[in-house]
């Protein structure tokens, strides 16, 4: 009987789906056009020589020869490296404790809409001004984080000149600003679970740790897939905190792709070179979308039958 | 093995509000007991705090003999069923009814076979692997079902478990929870706030209003001996007819408004010229005159197939008369009618404190320890 009924729904949102296409047409076009576009003309320079400030028409074609330096020139690859760990490290760094946070802090404890606003603070700082302020914290001479550990009788330490250290920075910057992000995204999702689900695991025997790790975090699983996936992009071109930190240095440890792209259009004037590593980074952040996506879907769901 | 249940004084309050007044009840071991009332009167309340999910304010609850008040829900040997099923929903249906026994380390192939066999029981077998989103409103109410049976505890809980069904799809889970019953035989405590639930289902009915235990009985009880106003409104369809009157002798209850003198099966105890409630179920208003007759003018006649339900107006006071009379008598709507009394379902409350004056609560209906 139910069978039935669900072989007639399909057939119905099959027809539905159709009609729904007819009518979002337009502004998929739109959206589209307006994605593309960018992309487009970026992976464009990727086949030409072209200086900034020159005309188009002076421009040379250059073909693939662009994308053959890339893969071939180790500081691409280097720096490919340094975004894969910063942003292993940092972004599972945040996914943790913006889940421990939302964790600890869902509820109704008093003063709870206090801390909430208090944790969203930073990631409403513009990023320049974040990596501005974490620099005079780490300032080796003036710096806040010297001047505390110092009460702990630490050496004074030369964040920035260091390049372990350098890397850990940047690293510290971006989870003090993105972890947040992760708790609003959590906290937002555990408030949507229905809590009898909760009191029936409860009921089954499961105390607060089976009850989160098995019933509560796997009910948000599409919500931490998303955060995930976000936070990842982020950290693939991440720049600005890095730009005002450490510029990539000392030497190159903290030279990410952004910063590299930077350097070669900005500073090495190969905008051709820039444009192919853009599109092998655009390459990377669509890869771990997908990756992600696929991994957590709630619309994919479906499979019980 | 089924447990007795035992609420001794059972409280609750939220801030300064009292939702639970202090409830004695006593629930023998494999007995079918059923919690009605209006939304809102504290039954889930009442049910959360023997599952254990509330704590108590007052009192103590006992089940098996053990005090549990303070124990978590899973020690306490229940099983709850939601209203809203509260399945797990990244789970499929066998790792859902599974996922208790897991937490115990019970050994595999005997999880499977006590999956296996709730899910027999319950028809449910070739949905095991599917998840509850794949599910109709029924086929999870069946899984919640078994979820709570593969436990194969002491006592279920059940908060409104028909609620969202549809009206065809709940008289059968009705049937199925009766029989489900009959064969497991564990200590049930089932709210509701359908009347005929309870009336069909209970072994015996507990009518709860904010927070206080009107009665208890079984259903034959509640519906010929309500012990007050409150439950001979709530049980029986239609609603018992109120009539304000005067007790005129000590057997008999003058109407005034209508000018009607009703006779009662026997003489009462209590002071002649009282204020009282006269009560007559629909059924016990029979059509033609008699020794006193209620004059009514009909406004409405429903046909329900096998009796006629009337509605209309007292003459001379206005007050509202349902009278359910055998056949079909839809060409009454619009005209005057007499109607008799049948003294078996006449009842007299004191219009003060509502309470039953002929027949009064059996000893230890109402149980206070
Ligand atoms: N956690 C709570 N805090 C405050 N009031 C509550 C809480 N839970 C229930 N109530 C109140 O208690 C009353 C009884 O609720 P409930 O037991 O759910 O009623 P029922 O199940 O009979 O409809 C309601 O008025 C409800 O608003
Ligand atoms: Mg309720």
């Amino acid at each position: 009987m139910t069978d039935a009924g669900g072989a007639a729904m399909t057939i119905n949102s099959r027809s539905n789906s159709r009609t729904a296409w007819f009518f979002i047409l337009p502004a998929v076009i739109i959206m589209l056009a307006a994605c593309l576009y960018p992309v487009i003309s970026a992976a464009r320079l990727g086949f030409y020589d072209w200086s900034m400030g020159t005309p188009w028409s002076q421009a040379k074609w250059t073909g693939w020869t662009s994308f053959e330096i890339v893969f071939t020139d180790p500081a691409v690859w280097r720096s490919l490296w340094t975004t894969l760990k910063f942003a292993a490290v940092s972004v599972s760094a945040e996914m943790f404790l913006g889940i421990a946070l939302a964790l600890a802090l869902e509820g109704n404890i008093r003063g709870m809409a206090f801390f909430r606003t208090l944790f969203i603070l930073p990631m409403m700082v513009a990023p320049i001004a974040v990596g501005l302020t974490w620099r005079y914290l780490f300032d080796a001479q003036f710096g806040l984080i010297n001047a505390l550990l110092a009460v702990f009788d630490v050496a004074a330490k030369g964040w920035l000149a260091d390049e372990t250290l350098a890397f850990a920075a940047i690293i510290i910057a971006d989870i003090w600003q993105w972890t947040p992000f992760v708790f609003i995204m959590v906290i937002a999702g555990l408030s949507s679970v229905d809590s009898t689900v909760l009191e029936a695991a409860r009921i089954d025997g499961a105390r607060w740790w089976t009850v989160t790790r098995r019933v509560k975090l796997p009910m948000i699983a599409h919500v931490l897939a998303i955060t995930l996936v976000m936070r990842l992009i982020d950290a693939f071109r991440v720049l600005e905190v890095i730009y005002v930190l450490t510029f990539g240095g000392p030497g190159d440890s903290t030279e990410v792709l952004s910063m590299y792209i930077y350097k070669t259009a900005f500073i090495g004037q190969r905008l051709g070179s820039a444009s192919a590593i853009s599109v092998l980074l655009l390459a990377v952040v669509m890869f771990l979308t997908w990756l992600a996506l696929r991994m957590s879907n709630p619309l994919d769901d479906e499979n019980g039958q | 093995m089924s447990a007795g249940i035992e609420l001794i004084n059972v409280t609750k309050r939220f801030g300064n509000n009292t939702i639970v007044d202090g409830i004695n009840l006593t629930a023998a071991a494999g007995e079918f007991i059923v919690l009605v009332g209006a939304s809102g009167c504290g039954k889930s309340t009442t049910l959360r705090m023997i599952a254990g999910l509330e704590a108590v304010s007052d009192g103590r609850i006992l089940i098996g003999g053990r005090d549990v008040t303070t124990a978590r829900p899973d020690q306490r040997d229940i099983a709850m069923v939601f209203q809203s099923y509260a399945l797990y929903p990244h789970m499929s249906v066998a790792e859902n009814m599974s996922f208790a026994l897991t937490l115990t380390r019970a050994p595999k192939d005997e999880i499977a076979r006590r999956v296996g066999e709730a899910a027999r029981i319950l028809g449910i077998e070739n949905l095991l692997d599917r998840k509850p989103k794949a599910l109709s409103g029924g086929q999870r109410q069946r899984v919640a079902m078994g979820r709570a049976i593969v436990r194969e505890p002491s006592v279920f809980l059940f908060d409104e478990p028909l609620s969202n069904l549809d009206a065809k799809l709940r008289a059968q889970m009705r049937v199925e929870l009766a029989l489900l019953h009959k064969r497991l035989g564990k200590t049930t405590v089932y709210v509701t706030h359908d009347q005929v639930e309870a009336m069909t289902l209970a072994e015996r009915i507990v009518i709860l209003e904010r927070g206080v235990i009107q009665q208890i009985g079984t259903p034959t009880e509640v519906f010929n001996r309500p012990q007050n106003l409150f439950v001979a409104g709530f049980i029986g369809s239609p609603v018992m007819n109120m009539f304000k009157g005067v007790l005129a002798a000590p057997d008999r209850v003058d109407l005034p408004d209508a000018q009607v003198s009703v006779r009662l099966p026997a003489p009462l105890g209590a002071t002649v010229g009282k204020p009282v409630i006269l009560g007559i179920r629909p059924q016990g208003l029979l059509l033609g005159a008699g020794a006193e007759t209620l004059r009514m003018r009909v406004k409405v006649a429903e046909f329900l197939g096998t009796e006629t339900v009337l509605n209309g107006t007292l003459a001379g006071s206005g007050e509202p008369v349902t009278a359910a009379v055998g056949g079909e008598h839809g060409q009454l709507a619009d005209h005057e009618i007499d109607l008799s009394t049948n003294p078996a379902h006449v009842h007299v409350f004191d219009a003060e404190t509502g309470l039953n004056l002929i027949q009064p609560a059996k000893e230890g209906n109402n149980e206070t320890t």
